[in-house]
């Protein structure tokens, strides 16, 4: 069965595949210069002599010796200033004796978090804004792109204003053009220009994430046999939809245990004053495992071809209790920018839980003792209508293959009676991470913590999944549980009887090394290594530790790790994580 | 024993694989090299150079005429050679902004402010660059006798990564943490400078010591 697994994994080379994270810190080793107004990449250095001109043509020759006509002689030449503006640069090789700090024309850069223009002498250029002339957007409204631009006719223009070179950037940003140039033309008065905006328009359809694996599961509670199946889930965005500057995102995933689909809708600029506007769709077929060790069920009796036989009950061990529902409900989002690094968003969600068939009637063990199994569910059609809210601060230097900065974010779900919900309770999350270069070349280390709780009556899918916080299963996706296997519990605590808990908690440590960058398809190979420490409890095991369990056993935490490669390709960035496949070779059986 | 040839194989190209990843990645940190005039005086070099072909682009050239304000940084770090950890850092920058109604080019290098009738001259004015003093003389004086080089960075139009972060964020509307794959692939064009060049000096030896 093993081997079986292992080969099917394999064959499939694509436990894990999770496309998502693009982009390119341009060069890792500046990046101290970080906001300085220049990119962040000073000039590398290289540690080889390799091509270096010989030792004989070194700068001995230039040094002392105030011998630039080597070297420069455009500069020698052309430049209308001359060395020394201060007076105080005459070439003397005077290392000592000399307290006179050395200066030269050229002004610093200004220093990090300002970037405002260099004080000037003279009075700078300015114009009166005219109008606007866009060229290229066959498909892209020129309302929309006209949306960008903080201008209106009469306007004083300064050439050099930052709002004027964030108009190219902003729309660079929009997804919807390969080129985007921004230039000034003369307008029909002295004085008086036109701004002009060229765009070349680009496919926004696109692919905005892909998740493959392979999940071990059970067809039914009743099973003592698990067998495994191969899922396959993706989002696709049109991210310009009819030209207008909205995205509509359709997600789907297939498995012959799960199904969902999401229609998402998102407008950035449909509300006044820069509020978004989100709506969303979704409906999930699914089922959920419950139960960590073989659970003593009572289940309908089947005959021979799987049919049910009427007014049959059997008492019978399964590896799991499974639990099938549907869920199908609405949302909508809104948000907004908090300055240059934060953002807050807001929601509300409404939808309809509807479990198939009966729900098992069922005992588990826990610890030395066993326990009724409580689903955390309604047995009939329930309704879910809470309230969203996020606040994100996010100073990563890159999005996706990040070196440097920090990223936090705190989110809480809100789901009462009052709002016409059948479940009451209060969900928080919250998300530290913070990364640092290391000394050498492209290697970072990423510091991650995880921490939250759930207060009241919350229905399972809304509560911390052991399958999230262990990389060594397969994660939710979609909010569908997609595999049955609980903790590997490597250090053999109590972990191994939470599965789905109210309490939740990961720490870890990333290492990201490079092992390739340059080339044109290929522009960054990175190998990591995560190794984390994660927690997962139901209140009452915090008072109380599951019976049987002695010292520091009866803290319910456990070891995770993954081991993996991140590309940045042409096409985006993958990462390809081996953890599953480990996974898959149940080396910590329960 | 054909079985063990085809696995002693793949693993001969594994290696093989991994040894032209890691070379491939050390070759990538060449840079050319160019000669540098360098003069030291009061105790840290001053360098001359010209790099005036960042500008040897059509789209660059373009964007110089374009009315709207280019700017262009000049990076200068010091090495040891050796090293490739950055002792000494001095950067500056340097604004041409085409005059529609005059046909001139101003340019900006600090508090000043000139004018020039044609492109090639303001392009010089920036980019051919003398006596450019890098680090102070406390970087050098640990350092005396060591061989060391230069490297440069000409960079057209950079942007910083809080302005990129910030234009994004502005046109994002995602609470996606990853973000879209398509606002990355952008993200990477855009968080890079227009054009940039590198390259190094020649090694020199700074004054001093007795090595």
């Amino acid at each position: 069965m093993r081997l079986w697994l292992l080969t099917f994994g394999l064959a499939l080379a694509c436990p894990a595949l999770v496309l998502g994270q693009v982009g390119e810190d341009p060069s890792d080793e500046a990046e101290a210069a970080q906001d300085s107004g220049a990119n962040d990449d000073a000039p590398r250095g290289v540690a080889s002599d390799e091509g270096a001109p010989s030792e004989s043509a070194e700068g001995e020759s230039a040094t002392d010796e105030g011998t630039e006509a080597n070297a420069a002689s455009d500069a020698s030449t052309d430049s209308p200033a001359s060395t020394g503006a201060t007076g105080s640069t005459t070439s003397q090789s005077a290392d000592e004796g000399d307290e006179e700090p050395p200066s030269d024309e050229y002004p610093d850069m200004l220093p990090p978090s300002s970037e405002e223009p260099p004080a000037a002498e003279a009075p700078s250029l300015r114009y009166y804004f005219e109008g606007v002339r866009i060229r290229g957007n066959e498909r892209t409204r020129g309302s929309v792109i006209e949306g960008y631009i903080p201008f209106e006719e009469g306007d004083v223009l300064d050439p050099r204003s930052e709002e004027l070179e964030d108009i190219e950037w902003r729309l660079r940003g929009t997804g919807f053009f390969s080129e985007v140039a921004v230039s000034l033309e003369r307008g029909s008065r002295r004085g008086w220009v036109v701004l002009v905006i060229a765009v070349e328009e680009r496919n926004t359809i696109v692919v905005r994430q892909l998740v493959a694996g392979i999940s071990e599961g059970l067809r039914r509670t009743g099973d003592s046999s698990s067998d495994a199946v191969p899922y396959l889930g993706f989002t696709l965005a049109e991210t310009n939809l009819l030209g207008t500057g909205a995205r509509l995102g359709l997600s789907l995933l297939g498995s012959t245990r799960a199904q969902a689909i999401r229609l998402e809708y998102d407008n950035p600029r449909l509300l006044p004053r820069g509020w978004r506007l989100g709506a969303g769709l979704f409906f999930n077929n699914g089922r959920h495992y419950f139960g960590n060790a073989l659970v003593d069920v009572s289940v309908r009796c089947l005959d021979d071809e799987d049919m049910l036989l009427p007014d049959c009950v059997e008492e019978r061990e399964s590896r799991n209790i499974v639990v099938f529902y549907r869920r199908a409900g609405l949302s909508l989002t809104t948000g907004h920018a908090l300055g240059a690094n934060s953002r807050l968003d807001l929601g509300y969600h409404l939808e309809l839980v509807d479990p198939i068939g009966d729900i098992p009637t069922a005992s588990t063990p826990y610890g030395d003792e066993v326990r009724p199994f409580i689903p955390n569910i309604e047995d009939e059609l329930s309704w879910l209508s809470l309230l969203r809210a996020s606040i994100e601060y996010d100073k990563r230097n890159d999005p996706t293959m990040t070196t440097r900065g920090v990223l936090f974010r705190v989110q809480a779900d809100l789901a009462s009676s009052a709002l016409g919900s059948d479940y009451d309770f209060l969900r928080v999350r919250t998300l530290f991470r913070g990364w640092a270069s290391l000394p050498w070349t492209g290697h970072s280390l990423r510091f991650s913590l995880f921490l939250g709780s759930v207060f009241g009556d919350a229905p399972f899918f809304y509560q911390f999944q052991i399958a999230d916080l262990t990389d060594l299963v397969p994660s939710q996706v979609f909010e569908m549980q997609l595999d049955r296997r609980g903790a590997p519990n490597l250090l053999g605590t109590s972990i191994r009887e939470m599965r789905i808990e109210e309490l939740a908690g990961r720490f870890d440590v990333q290492y990201e090394l490079p092992l390739f960058r340059g080339g044109r398809r290929l522009r960054r190979l990175n190998a990591y290594l995560n190794i984390g420490l994660l927690y997962l409890t139901d209140p009452r095991a915090l008072r109380l530790a599951p019976p049987g369990y002695e010292g520091a056993a009866r803290a319910p935490i456990d070891l995770t790790f993954d081991v993996g490669l991140r590309f940045d390709s042409r096409v985006g960035v993958f990462q390809i994580g081996f953890s599953n496949l480990l996974g898959f070779l149940n080396l910590f059986d329960r | 024993m054909t079985k063990h040839l085809f696995r002693s194989r793949r693993r001969a190209g594994f290696w093989l694989t991994l040894l032209a990843l890691v070379l491939a990645s050390v070759a990538h940190g060449q840079l050319s090299d160019r000669r540098l005039g360098v003069h030291w005086a009061r105790g840290v070099p001053r360098l001359s150079f010209s790099a005036a072909d960042l500008v040897d682009d059509a789209g660059v050239r373009r964007a110089l005429d374009s009315g709207v304000a280019k700017r262009i940084v000049l990076t200068a770090q010091a090495y040891r050679v050796g090293s490739n950890q950055p002792f000494a850092s001095r950067a500056f920058e340097c604004r041409i902004t085409y005059d529609l109604w005059q046909e001139a080019y101003e340019v900006e290098l600090g508090s000043r402010r000139e004018r020039f009738e044609d492109r090639a001259a303001a392009v010089r004015r920036c980019l051919a660059v003398r006596g450019l003093v890098v680090g102070r003389p406390e970087d050098y004086t640990s350092r005396q006798g060591d061989r060391i080089y230069f490297a440069v960075r000409a960079e057209f139009n950079p942007i910083s990564q809080r302005r990129c972060r910030q234009a994004l964020r502005g046109s994002g509307g995602s609470s996606d943490p990853i973000g879209a794959l398509v606002v990355n692939i952008v993200r990477r064009d855009i968080c890079r400078a227009d054009r940039s060049i590198d390259f190094r000096s020649q090694p020199v030896r700074v004054p001093g010591g007795d090595r």
